[in-house]
């Protein structure tokens, strides 16, 4: 058989590397265990200052985000609009503030139904016999072979737009890449020595499987979900960027840039704006979950 | 090979046959991959609301007569039970007919035809742009003072975590609306190739150049490496001589994100720039329903995908002997 070594396999890669090798690993790698990291500190501001806009938009915005006022259309960033005024006279600052929350439910939405689907079925196909794994991850593959963004235009192409049905294509295009995580998981877990020391001990297989076999499972999946929101955070934005996410009206930041992409040349900072707000969250939550995912690693690696 | 000597795989040489058994392995797994995602979106059409029959004249909005509808019904098999319809749609993939586009009222493959050289520019390009970046990125930065890998890293994050539309709007902003260097799109010429092609490569640059440098930081820590220091090799002969062979296999099995990331790029990618191509007509279908041009688009991603595997499957074996006695 076939080597497998394609990126949703990592963690097998990375405890295949735990494996004292022959040779010495030398030193410790520089610049890995810095105290002082400005980076996280500034991610981990943002996403506080995001948290805040997500729960109570008004505290940091008190104008109305979709208030016409076509007098006060195309106004540079100054002291009465911070970001300026949109081509009907919104002002983008409210409009980026309360869009947070519609980015975040989509990043949270999609990633959840990835998260529960895959994690069901990675596990159901880890824990199965070898022939049901075989079936089921053959048809992953069918769904890894098609880009993510394609994926999510057919099931757009099917059930239609909008932010509900956004957050489902992206949601149903990541199954796949929780699912091979998973299964991978449920490997290393299932020939652990403390789930073989729980079958010994008589323990009933469902209680090794919900109390040993689950959590240990499910961590590592959870530290790189959060990674998973910011890229479908991405992806969303990306769709209504497209016109086949959230409808304009509406303050999302990709709808904003789509609408903001016909004033480029004359009002670029309704571009400008929504666009860092966005990759400022993406990067944002890449930052820490990053963080997450080595300090658990360092966790179940010592 | 030379340069490769793994303590297992000393004296043993790799059998023809094992190689030719990979292969039709692969084969074999490839087509069922093409199967599996023909059926799927011919199940995921079927199971579609509303009717089909309207949907081919027009939209909800059609007021077709119903003999128009009848005639449809039966020009498309929509009387004919399922397993019929399917059998049909197969036998036809299996000929090259991807049926009729709703929108077009021509042939998907021809559909299809007519954008793939425009994509293929594109993404022949992008990947002409991130190889040489990546490569020399990493090579460069791979084990290096802290602060030369906290800005290299730094600069993979960001492009890794930018959407590509983004990408593409500080592109054009920088050098079509302040520089006036490239044309803000269209598909005139090398210079409309230019910012598409550039944009893509970036969107692809981040990952690949993490996967790559993560994996020199880690073989150049190996004892061969210090091996060949030791012979007086100097530093870029040892980086690119020894470490960059092993590194480049993890990069190699990437190729199934970079082809994907290319072709779902495109979509973003044409329509920033109102390119034609592959992208920009799978989004014109997904706006109008067509759903045989996105089903064509689908299979299409499909089978590239298949093929470029089954390329860097054979890759495997010419760098690494020991992925096939494996």
């Amino acid at each position: 058989m076939s080597i497998d070594l394609r990126p949703g396999t990592a963690p097998a890669v990375q405890a295949a590397q735990e494996v004292p090798a022959a040779v010495p690993r030398g030193r410790a790698r520089p610049g890995r265990r810095r105290r002082f990291r400005p980076g996280l500190i500034l991610a981990v501001g943002f996403l506080a200052w995001l948290a805040l806009a997500v729960a109570a938009p008004n505290v940091l915005a008190s104008t109305d985000p979709y208030s016409v006022n076509p007098a006060e259309s195309f106004r540079p960033p100054s002291a009465a609009h911070w970001f300026g005024t949109d081509e009907s006279g919104a002002d983008v600052y409210s409009r980026i503030v309360h869009g947070a929350r519609t980015s975040l439910y989509i990043g949270v939405g999609a990633t959840a139904i990835g998260l529960v689907g895959g994690t069901l079925l990675g596990l159901f196909a880890g824990l199965s016999k070898r022939f049901v794994e075989a079936s089921v991850m053959r048809f992953l593959d069918v769904t890894l072979a098609v880009p993510e963004i394609i994926l999510a235009l057919v099931v757009i192409g099917i059930i239609g737009g909008g932010t509900e049905n956004a957050i489902l294509a992206i949601g149903a295009g990541s199954i796949a890449y929780y699912a091979r995580i998973t299964r991978t998981q449920a490997h290393l877990v299932r020939r652990a020595a403390y789930v073989e020391a729980a079958g010994v001990l008589g323990f009933p297989r469902w209680n090794v499987l919900l109390h040993h076999v689950l959590p240990n499972v499910v961590k590592p999946v959870l530290v790189l979900a959060t990674i998973g929101v910011g890229s479908a955070i991405g992806a969303g934005a990306s769709l209504s960027f497209l016109g086949l996410g959230t409808p304009p009206p509406a303050p999302e930041w990709g709808a904003m840039l789509s609408v903001g992409r016909n004033f480029i040349s004359n009002a670029p900072w309704l571009i400008t704006l929504p666009a860092a707000f966005l990759v400022g969250t993406v990067l944002a939550i890449t930052v820490v979950g990053r963080e997450l995912r080595r300090r658990s690693e360092g966790r179940t690696s010592s | 090979m030379t340069g490769i000597s793994v303590p297992g795989s000393i004296g043993k040489a790799v059998r023809p046959d094992a190689v030719a058994r990979r292969i039709a392995l692969r084969l074999v797994v490839g087509v069922g991959v093409l199967w599996g995602a023909a059926t799927l979106t011919f199940l995921a059409v079927y199971l579609i609301p509303g009717d089909t029959a309207l949907l081919i004249l027009g939209g909800p909005d059609a007021r077709p007569t119903p003999e128009a509808i009848d005639r449809v019904r039966q020009d498309y098999l929509l009387n004919e039970p399922l397993a019929i319809q399917y059998l049909h749609y197969l036998g036809g993939l299996l000929q090259g007919d991807l049926g009729q586009s709703y929108r077009l009222r021509i042939p998907v493959t021809e559909a299809i035809g007519q954008q793939i050289g425009s994509t293929a520019q594109l993404a022949g390009a992008a990947a002409l742009l991130a190889l040489p970046l990546t490569f020399a990125v990493a090579l460069a930065s791979a084990q290096r003072r802290p602060w030369i890998r906290s800005l290299v890293s730094g600069v993979e994050v960001v492009c890794a975590a930018t959407p590509t539309f983004v990408i593409g709007f500080v592109l054009l902003m920088v050098f079509s609306f302040s520089l006036h260097w490239f044309p803000i799109g269209g598909n005139q010429g090398p210079a409309s190739l230019v910012l598409p092609a550039l944009t893509l490569a970036l969107a692809v640059f981040g990952p690949l150049s993490q996967v790559l440098r993560n994996e020199l930081d880690d073989v150049l820590e190996q004892a061969f490496v210090l091996t060949a220091r030791a012979r007086g090799m100097r530093d870029a002969q040892v980086r690119v001589r020894h470490a960059l062979r092993h590194a480049v296999i993890p990069v190699l099995t990437m190729s199934g994100f970079l082809i994907a990331a290319l072709l779902g790029g495109s979509v973003i990618v044409e329509t920033l720039f109102s390119r034609q191509g592959v992208g920009s007509l799978a989004l014109a279908s997904v706006y109008e329903k067509d759903l045989p041009v996105i089903i064509g688009v689908v299979l299409l991603s499909a089978a590239v995908y298949v093929v470029v595997n089954l390329a860097v499957d054979l890759l495997y074996t010419l760098i690494d002997p020991r992925v096939v006695t494996a």
